[in-house]
């Protein structure tokens, strides 16, 4: 018997510390390594201070340390507010807390701070290993939020444990009926600052050397594709994205607006055989929806530029899934002046050796013949693929062709279009992905960054627009395999990703494929789901056209539905007490209870036995055994317990049945 | 054991002050358990909004999840608050009489008759400090509730409260309680006072000075009732029979303790005189007898006389306190 404490245990102040340390754990990957060591280095003071049983900080000290921690964050990034200044902010005021720690009350925040930075983790990343880590995490701070409320040297930290554990898991189908069902809203509410997007990588609407190679350095997805009916060939995994017409002889661009116009488009003949592929697309902050080569019409409301790449109205900030059917074949005739104009744009400054080259493969040879001589001049000449080509200077174009013929597919791509338009040929970069990867456990073809690329399109009146893709005559292997990464060295040719390998490449591979594929349907099914989603889900429910006050009254309805069925879980369960002698005599007792001769807190089994028997003689055979019994489990200490207990048991079950049963008939 | 009317289920009288004193060990049942959220269990509600709020914003499905979850499972506290309390059984216990300005002690027996444990039961009088309990699987225990008397006669512990926020102190379960439970308050003693000095001398058959505590007079077969004090413990140790060594007292040891000899006071002023003499008789061992209006106790000496004579001043012309 104690007076209600307001202290802390040592035990939850330890809690606190694990869960803050695992909370903050997450975010050191996306927050400046000084926040990782100030959060350390917190830690390891209170760490000190609680073996020391000190939990006092002098309060200048404190101040100190919070006015260091606020301008610290204020020089990094110029402001407090934001998504990474105010996550940062807020890590270092919960580390901090740590310190100041002194009651309930204290913790209490801490411990709702903790809650904030978990969600403030999905604002960075939402895998669904992450999602598993921060479950646990949530039992481990609910368990904590346990041990402040109620803390006593004889109750196990396990119970907290178990007891977290538990409501959790029971919260969790009221959890999945107020995702489904809470009804959502479209955007954001107000403005979201500016670094909201950061770091989202993809395919950008210039390309200059060196571009597609530093963007080929990440593994992030770019998307994932599947394919309705069989997988096109390698050599034809071409997925189309940004179309660059003009150049100033380093950097590529889309060009002027009309180029961006739905019209005038290239019109392809129709065929039957149209690809059909569905795509979840991986936000990228840019409006571009790639598909595979060529895209001829979008399930998402999309215009076609005048390269046949497409475009969202929108930047692309969240996971999008959409339908592309492409085809192959294009349709000859004249080129659209406008066009035309633009295929053959050529820099201000273009040197005279290039321009020469070109020509002199022209002498009266034909477009074909032209583009067959440039292919065969990159594959005889030394040109080198590589990831880390060496920086061009002034005229990167003629520094690329004479003389460091070292470059990635971006070099080759803008070079042959150069070449081509001097010699009089309409060319133009495409850029894009290639290849892929098959996802034999999920069946789908994962596209990274790493498979990002460039090639170009030549028009010949004969065949219309043409995939012509220098890369391929340097080096052929780059379009069968996706490239390895590990270990560039500088000007070092690109290695290949090759398949086989040993049975621990093979499980490696099989591993990762379950990964990847748990996190896509992950995505599929828990990311992606939004406003037109839950209108389908209610459809499918059979419900048309909710409104706003049908779906909170429907949302009310079925929480209470199941927390009833979590009471109900809770409650009606038949309390069964740990001691099955004194479970049987309770048992017995309320049977005699409801039969109007409840046992008095005071009476002992003999009392009790001469009171009911007095009362009701025709129940002294039945009653008389069981009393005897549970008398001798109970003080006695016989050398058969488990046997007398069973007796005792079946008697009890006799008794309460055959009293209910003779009162049915009575 | 009581059950309510719907009528009664709902008077808010119930939520605030119970519905008066009860007999027998009373149960936690449902009716009788509210339920509401604390201050830190609002501020929870708060954050959830927050988060809500920045789901929403972000269009954030995970920051949904992860609202949602925290939500229900401040709803599914609830049940577990509700269960620390639920099925406990409060059965009155006894309260040692006090003297007016001291604070009465209640003992109430606790019992948890379900094998699960509870954890932070607080009981509390109004505008007293709670008393925090653990209570392991079907065990019991005994709790102490104070309450100051403040005035003599007879003090009912009220209405209390058996509360608890356990697991989690979003959400706080109480039941008020008023169990059919006294505690006897004596006048607060009086200040020195001479002893009035009527003396009535009886002739007593073991000796002219009757029997006393001062003089040593003889040793008598121990008879029930004697005081172990005046044992004569040399003998015991020669596993002799036992015997009490018998005192002889003077005259006035034997005195009457009258309400008439105070009439420049008033009833409680003289209620309490007399309880000062009667302490300062029994302390002295005298024998001595009570005369109230009404009311008279032969002499006597001993503990029980002195409970019986300050039960009558406790008790005299007394009307039960308001138990509110």
């Amino acid at each position: 018997m104690t007076p209600v404490e307001t202290r802390l245990t040592e035990r939850s102040r330890l809690l606190l510390l694990v869960a803050t340390a695992l909370v903050v754990l997450p975010h050191a990957w996306h927050l400046h390594a000084w926040v990782s060591a100030f959060v350390l280095g917190v830690g390891l003071v209170y760490l000190y201070l609680l073996r020391r049983q000190r939990t006092n900080v002098p309060r200048m000290v404190l101040l100190a340390l919070v006015c260091a921690g606020s301008g610290a964050v204020l020089y990094q990034y110029g402001t407090l507010l934001g998504r990474n200044a105010g996550v940062t902010l807020l890590v270092v005021m919960l580390a901090l807390k740590l310190l100041e720690v002194k009651q309930r009350r204290d913790a209490v925040m801490m411990v709702f701070t903790s809650y904030f930075l978990v969600i403030t983790n999905f604002l960075f990343t939402q895998t669904p290993l992450i999602a598993v880590y921060m479950f646990a995490i949530t039992i481990l701070i609910t368990a904590t939020l346990s041990a402040i409320t109620h803390d006593s040297p004889g109750r196990p930290v396990r119970s907290h444990l178990r007891l977290a554990g538990t409501l959790l898991l029971q919260a969790l189908p009221v959890m999945v009926v107020l995702f489904l069902l809470f009804p959502r809203i479209v955007g954001p509410l107000w403005g979201l600052p500016k670094d909201a997007y950061s770091g989202m990588t993809g395919l950008s609407d210039t390309m200059s050397p060196g571009a597609i190679s530093q963007l080929v350095k990440s593994e992030a997805t770019a998307f994932r594709a599947t394919f309705s009916e069989a997988a096109p060939a390698p050599e034809q995994r071409y997925w189309r994205g940004p179309v660059l017409w003009e150049t100033d002889g380093r950097t590529w661009t889309t060009g002027g607006s009309g180029l961006q116009a739905p019209l005038p488009r290239d019109r392809l003949q129709p065929v039957d055989d149209r690809i059909i592929q569905e795509i979840t697309l991986e936000p990228h902050n840019k409006r571009w929806l790639p598909g595979l080569d060529r895209p001829v019409d979008m399930s998402v409301r999309a215009t076609q530029t005048a390269g046949s790449a497409w475009r969202s109205p929108q930047p692309i900030r969240k996971r999008i899934r959409y339908m592309v059917a492409s085809q192959s074949g294009n349709l000859t005739g004249t080129l659209n002046p406008m066009l035309k104009t633009a295929a053959l744009q050529l820099p201000d400054k273009l040197s005279l050796r290039l321009q020469q080259l070109a020509q002199g493969w022209r002498n009266g040879a034909s477009d074909r013949e032209v583009i067959q001589q440039a292919l065969e001049h990159f594959h005889n000449e030394a040109f080198v693929y590589t990831l880390s080509p060496p920086l061009l200077g002034t005229d990167p174009m003629d520094e690329f062709l004479f003389e460091t013929r070292r470059g990635f597919c971006e070099h080759y791509a803008a070079a042959f279009v150069l070449l081509m338009r001097s010699a009089g040929i309409p060319a133009r970069v495409v850029t894009g992905y290639q290849g892929g990867e098959f996802n034999t456990v999920g069946e789908y073809w994962l596209v990274r960054q790493s498979d990002a690329h460039a090639w170009a399109e030549t028009w010949l009146p004969d065949s219309g627009w043409e995939r012509v893709d220098p890369t391929a005559a340097v080096a052929p292997e780059r379009i069968e395999h996706a490239l390895d990464l590990s270990g560039l060295d500088a000007g070092a040719p690109v290695r290949y990703r090759l398949p086989g390998g040993g049975w621990l490449a093979s499980s490696w591979r099989s591993l990762r494929y379950t990964l990847d594929s748990l996190n896509n349907s992950w995505n599929q099914w828990v990311l992606s789901y939004g406003p037109r989603q839950q209108r389908e889900l209610l459809a499918v429910l059979g419900i048309k056209q909710a409104t706003w006050k049908d779906m909170v009254l429907g949302l009310l309805i079925s929480v209470s539905v199941i927390l009833t069925g979590v009471a109900g879980w809770m409650f009606l369960r038949r309390p069964r007490s740990a001691d099955p002698v004194l479970h049987a005599w309770n048992t017995f007792c309320q049977r005699l209870g409801r039969m109007g001769m409840p046992r008095k807190p005071c009476e002992g089994p003999r009392d009790y036995l001469h009171r009911v028997v007095a009362f009701r003689p025709d129940l002294a055979s039945q009653v008389n055994p069981i009393t005897e019994l549970y008398i001798t489990l109970r003080y006695a200490t016989p050398d058969d317990t488990a046997a007398l207990l069973s007796r005792l048991k079946q008697r009890v079950r006799q008794f309460t049945r055959r009293v209910s049963h003779s009162k049915k008939f009575s | 054991m009581q059950t309510l009317t719907l009528r009664d289920r709902f008077r808010l009288v119930r939520f605030t002050r119970g519905l008066g004193p009860e007999y027998g060990p009373v149960t936690l049942e449902r009716s009788r358990i509210f339920i509401l959220p604390t201050a830190t269990g609002l501020l929870f509600a708060l954050a959830l909004l927050v988060m809500l709020f920045g789901s929403i914003n972000y269009s954030n499905n995970m920051g949904y999840l992860f609202t949602f979850l925290l939500g229900s499972m401040a709803l599914v506290s609830i049940f577990h608050t509700y269960r620390n309390l639920a099925g406990l059984e409060f059965a009155a216990g006894k309260a040692a009489p006090v003297f007016a300005g001291e604070r009465a002690a209640f003992e109430i027996l606790v019992s948890n008759p379900l094998p699960q444990a509870r954890y932070a039961i607080g009981l509390a009088v109004p505008g007293e400090s709670p008393v925090s309990i653990d209570l392991d699987p079907e065990h019991s225990t005994r709790v102490t509730l104070h309450r100051p008397a403040l005035l003599r006669g007879t003090l009912p512990l009220g209405r209390w409260k058996v509360a608890s926020s356990v697991p989690l102190g979003l959400f706080r379960a109480w039941a008020n309680l008023e169990l059919h439970q006294e505690c006897l308050v004596y006048p607060r003693p009086g200040p020195r006072r001479p002893v009035p000095q009527t003396a009535v001398y009886k002739p007593n058959q073991t000796g002219d000075k009757g029997r006393g505590v001062d003089d040593f007079a003889c040793l008598r077969p121990y008879r029930p009732g004697d005081s172990p004090r005046h044992l004569f413990w040399k003998a015991v140790a020669r596993e002799q029979p036992l015997l009490v060594k018998q005192f002889g007292g003077d005259r006035a040891d034997e005195l009457w303790l009258d309400w008439n000899d105070l009439d420049d006071l008033d009833t409680e002023a003289r209620l309490s005189q007399l309880c000062r003499w009667i302490l300062e008789a029994d302390r002295n061992q005298l024998r001595y007898g009570l005369c109230l209006p009404g009311l008279q106790l032969d002499m006597a000496g001993g503990s029980a006389q002195k409970h019986r004579c300050l039960q009558a001043l406790a008790r005299h012309q007394h009307r039960p306190h308001d138990t509110r």
